[in-house]
């Protein structure tokens, strides 16, 4: 009996103490068990846009230098990339061919002379006899062959001209040899320039292709910094001068998405003189968006029929401590970029989940 | 042949105890069983019962051995559900004070009605006795108006008081000191003891099975409350066990049956443990508490 006794007295000790323990470690079991989460609480502001991107520099401009005749390369003084100034000598042609057709020309010139001279004694011996009709028509020939004869020395002119200037190729302006379409002992072709200069007084261009919102708050004509792939880096002033959609030419015929994805090819402007062409160039701007509100991420935000929401933290206070709740807030979106958007819907100084251990619903109980 | 008479009606007195024991026990037996089979389980048997109308049966299951025995029951409702905790210490902390205080009042009442003799004594326990008798229903609306007079309601107070100055107390000790000779209490008034020293010293020690008995029977009296809370506590977080395992069959019938097993334990672990008292208690005042 007495042990029976004993036992029982251990027995309720036991029971009571164990949920004694039980209740002082709840909290701590429970809370184990409850998704956890990480919170933040929203900024207010415009949206941060950037725009960065790099590009190549291209010449704004390209002196196009054609052959004068079909000759021949005799030498390339240049090369390509190499900064040249007015003037500088590029390349030489072998001349002769026109060469020979000044000789030809020349020997023609000098034909017609000779017949000039006979017509003019004809003149003579008709005057002698007095054949009034005859002197006439024999003036009119001589003057004829007097034009057709200055017609013959500007031609020949022209050829000497065109031996003495296109037998060497000179730059027009001052720039960079951005292409030579020739090589030496070859015939250069006619119809495609031979050499191709980027001339400095035009400037230099580049372009990146930006999210149509990012570019949202771009102006043609804002001046921008950009920085210079040399060594040392260095960045110079540019100004954007153009802003366009890119669809077409960056996504094709698979632009299937809506015109409303389009994005936008910015193109900037660069006006230095010790610039190279295909040198890496490099932009970021950051803008503030017009739209202003809560800025979430979007990694935080979720979707369902109802639109966009995030899950807020609300703090209860149960029988046992205090507990979190997670809550659904449905938000109006005013404005994105590619991370973030811009909402209102909600308190400045609520917090919103912005990654949780497990998949939440509306209404659990979370800890953090 | 009269003893194999006897023997027969023994056996047959047997027979009919039994089946009245296996009648009571059942249903214990079947929900400390239960208790161990997992929701599913539960679903399957009971959903017959409840707003589950998609099941084949019109009538419950009555399942003893589970299917697969399991503890998630226990799991849930002592590891993931605290507030079961909370209202098991709720019922603790409103049975305790009310027992402690019936031991005291009811003992110093008690000596007073056995062992004094001041003028209407008898007449004074009679009114006693009276609402004792009196269903608790009836001083249901006295109670809660003193409670709103002394600004109670909504707390512990207004139902630990009224029970700690409960009539069954003082009746069961008065009943248990009669039974102490008047003797023993002149033998100590001419040794020059006092009547604190004769209740401390003679009374007290000879009716601690007494104590014992009142203990036990309140203690089951105000564990099973479920009127006083109900109606003094508005907030259900501060419910006792009783009334909350009412709203937890409601919700999650998996867990009610373990609720019930942890619920009834301390009360038989204390039944257990003053058995004899208490019989001896319920022989004394002749009623059940």
């Amino acid at each position: 009996m007495q042990r029976r006794k004993k036992a029982l007295r251990w027995m309720i000790g036991l029971f009571f103490a164990i949920l004694l323990v039980l209740t002082f470690l709840s909290s701590t079991i429970q809370g184990l068990s409850l998704p956890k989460v990480s919170v933040d609480k929203p900024k207010t502001g415009g949206l941060e846009l950037t725009v960065s991107g790099e590009g190549f520099l291209q010449p704004a401009y390209t002196a196009q230098l054609y052959a004068k005749g079909d000759w021949t390369v005799v030498k390339i003084l240049k090369n390509k990339n190499d900064r040249v100034k007015r003037g500088d000598p590029l390349l030489t042609f072998d001349t002769s061919s026109t060469q020979r057709t000044l000789e030809d020309e020349q020997a023609r010139y000098d034909q017609q002379e000779l017949q000039l001279a006979k017509l003019a004694d004809q003149l003579k011996t008709m005057l002698w006899n007095d054949d009034t009709a005859g002197i006439d028509n024999q003036k009119r020939d001589i003057e004829a062959k007097r034009l057709d004869l200055q017609m013959q020395k500007r031609k020949i002119d022209d050829l000497k001209q065109q031996i003495a200037d296109g037998g060497t190729l000179t730059s027009p302006v001052d720039g960079v040899v951005t292409a030579i379409n020739a090589s030496e002992g070859v015939a250069a072709g006619r119809g495609q320039p031979v050499v191709e200069i980027a001339a400095d007084s035009s400037g230099y261009q580049f372009s990146v292709v930006a999210d149509r919102n990012d570019a949202s708050a771009l102006r043609i004509g804002d001046k921008v910094s950009i920085q210079l792939e040399e060594t040392p880096r260095r960045n110079i002033e540019g100004k954007i001068s153009a802003i366009e959609d890119a669809a077409a030419d960056a996504r094709g015929a698979g632009a299937e998405s809506g015109a409303e994805e389009t994005n936008k090819k910015i193109t900037f402007d660069v006006k230095e003189a010790k610039l190279q062409p295909g040198l890496k160039a490099s932009v970021s701007i950051t803008s503030t968006s017009h739209s202003f509100g809560m800025q979430i991420p979007k990694s935080a935000l979720h979707q369902d029929n109802s639109g966009y929401y995030v899950f807020t933290v609300k703090e209860k206070d149960g029988p046992l401590g205090s507990a979190y709740y997670v809550s659904k807030t449905y938000l109006r979106i005013q404005d994105e970029n590619k991370d973030t958007v811009v909402t209102d819907g909600m308190m400045p100084n609520e917090q919103f989940v912005t990654a949780s251990s497990e998949p939440l619903g509306d209404g659990d109980r979370v800890r953090y | 042949m009269r003893d194999a008479l006897r023997r027969m009606s023994t056996l047959l007195k047997w027979l009919l105890l039994a089946v009245f024991a296996l009648m009571i026990l059942f249903p214990v037996v079947l929900t400390v069983s239960n208790s161990f089979m997992a929701e599913q389980e539960i679903g399957r048997h009971y959903d017959a019962l409840g707003a589950d109308s998609t099941a084949a049966r019109d009538h419950a299951a009555i399942r003893l051995i589970p299917e697969r025995a399991t503890l998630s029951q226990y799991n849930e409702i002592l590891l993931k559900r605290p507030k079961f905790l909370l209202h098991f210490w709720n019922s603790a902390k409103l049975t305790l004070p009310i027992i402690v205080g019936q031991a005291v009042v009811g003992t110093l009442a008690g000596y007073a009605f056995a062992k004094l003799v001041f003028p209407g004594r008898d007449k004074l326990f009679f009114v006693y006795l009276l609402t004792m008798l009196m269903p608790f229903q009836v001083t249901l609306v006295p109670n809660y108006l003193v409670a709103q007079q002394l600004g109670l309601l909504k707390s512990y107070g207004a139902i630990v008081l009224p029970g700690i100055f409960a009539s069954f107390g003082v009746f069961l000790m008065r009943q248990f000191m009669s039974g102490i000779p008047n003797g023993y209490l002149e033998a100590a008034k001419i040794d020059g003891a006092g009547h604190l020293r004769a209740f401390l010293h003679i009374v007290l020690p000879l009716v601690k099975p007494g104590i014992a008995a009142l203990v036990l029977l309140s203690f089951v009296d105000n564990w099973n409350m479920v009127e006083q809370p109900l109606l003094f506590l508005t907030e259900p977080i501060r419910q006792p066990l009783s009334v909350y395992l009412a709203f937890i069959a409601e919700g999650a019938r998996g867990v009610a049956f373990a609720a019930s097993v942890l619920y009834m334990t301390p009360m038989v672990l204390i039944f257990l443990y003053g058995e004899e008292h208490l019989v001896e208690g319920i022989q004394m005042s002749g009623i059940k508490g």
